[in-house]
């Protein structure tokens, strides 16, 4: 049944009436919580490609401002977050689907830029030379006026889309020896 | 003793707390010793038919395997391990985006943390950071991090001992991987 409705969930997502958007925001992120412990598979099927891009409008609208409530916001950050860790293959999927940028832009308040130069990396010269290419006032600004719930999903999110950490370190052996 | 996501918090570290993890450990030793075992044990019981039986059994007889040794111990640890593979190997098989998302994160994440003071961030920062640098390789390490991170992994005095923990086993994973290592080691030293 909501393998039926789901494409007209999705294409909700891209109206422009806020309210009904909201609604479809929350559609997805119930089915989410809902499915990323009951049965993996349907999840997978449902949070597809296409899926993610409708979301990824979402959170980086062509507009300037996202059409959603800040807590709405958090919430699908917290979703993708729960379907990453759910599945490999969402987690590849978001991948495809260029959640980096997303993710970039709610870290750093800008786009990446289009045109790839490793020499940007950490040679700016108005930048604290630490790690990026961008200043770190710039990032320090963003982060300063981001809503902190925001921030922590968002780095949840690049946390979940990273490779798991390697087995047989004290670490691992710990969050087994503690189910976590 | 240590936090949930991952990093190693010495302070709720006792004698006790250790020798109960060793226990566990070797616990989950025999219990992967016997899963080596068990399968194909379980499985010539179950398969009863003979060996040489036409070959569209062999089909269904794969497709329980899967089935026997979740069943036969229920070994969590197994699975889990499983999974991560699968995880490490699906993303290793797609090259292209995880290089981009990693060239394009990981200088961020840096700047994040040398811009945040809030622990929990600075914990979920550190954690990526960790995670990237164990799946980069040489050539991945050189492209997303700056050599002058090292002095912010080293510059522990104004950060909780949570973060450096977490920073330390970030070094060690570069110091082991870099052809640097000689010069980060002096450096660190």
């Amino acid at each position: 049944m909501i393998r039926s409705v789901w494409p007209i969930i999705r294409n909700c997502l891209a109206y422009s009436d806020q309210r009904l958007v909201e609604f479809a925001c929350l559609c997805v992120i119930r089915v989410i919580d809902s499915y990323y412990r009951a049965s993996t598979e349907n999840l997978e099927s449902l949070v597809d490609v296409d899926l993610i891009r409708a979301v990824n409008q979402l959170l980086l609208p062509a507009g300037g401002s996202p059409l959603i409530a800040p807590n709405t916001y958090t919430l699908l950050l917290r979703a993708l977050a729960t379907s990453a860790r759910a599945s490999p293959k969402i987690t590849v999927a978001l991948l495809e689907a260029d959640i980096v940028d997303t993710l970039y832009q709610i870290l750093t308040g800008v786009l990446p830029s289009t045109h790839e130069s490793s020499e940007e990396q950490g040679s700016a010269m108005e930048g604290q030379g630490l790690g990026g290419g961008l200043a770190d006032m710039t990032v320090m600004e963003n982060l300063a006026h981001r809503p902190k719930d925001q921030v922590e999903e968002a780095l949840s999110l690049v946390s979940e889309l990273m490779p798991p950490l390697p087995k047989g370190t004290l670490i691992t052996s710990y969050l087994h020896f503690h189910n976590l | 003793m240590i936090l949930q996501d991952g990093v190693f918090d010495h302070r709720g570290y006792t004698e006790k707390s250790l020798s109960r993890m060793v226990k566990a450990k070797a616990k989950a030793d025999r219990a992967a010793a016997r899963q080596t075992v068990q399968p194909p044990l379980v499985a010539a019981m179950v398969v009863s038919a003979p060996v040489d039986e036409p070959s569209p059994d062999v089909g269904p007889a794969e497709s329980q395997t899967p089935d026997v040794v979740e069943d036969s111990g229920g070994n969590v640890a197994v699975l889990s391990k499983e999974t991560s593979l699968d995880r490490t190997e699906l993303l290793r098989s797609k090259p292209a985006v995880v290089g981009r998302f990693m060239q394009l994160i990981v200088p961020i994440l840096i700047d994040v943390y040398a811009a945040s003071v809030i622990t929990p961030v600075r914990v979920k920062t550190l954690t990526g950071l960790l995670k990237a640098v164990s799946f980069l390789d040489v050539d991945g390490l050189k492209r997303v991090l700056t050599v002058s991170f090292r002095l912010l992994c080293c510059n522990a005095s104004d950060i909780s001992s949570v973060c450096s923990r977490g920073e330390l086993r970030i070094v060690h994973f570069i110091v082991k991987r870099s052809p640097l290592a000689c010069h980060w080691r002096s450096a660190i030293g």
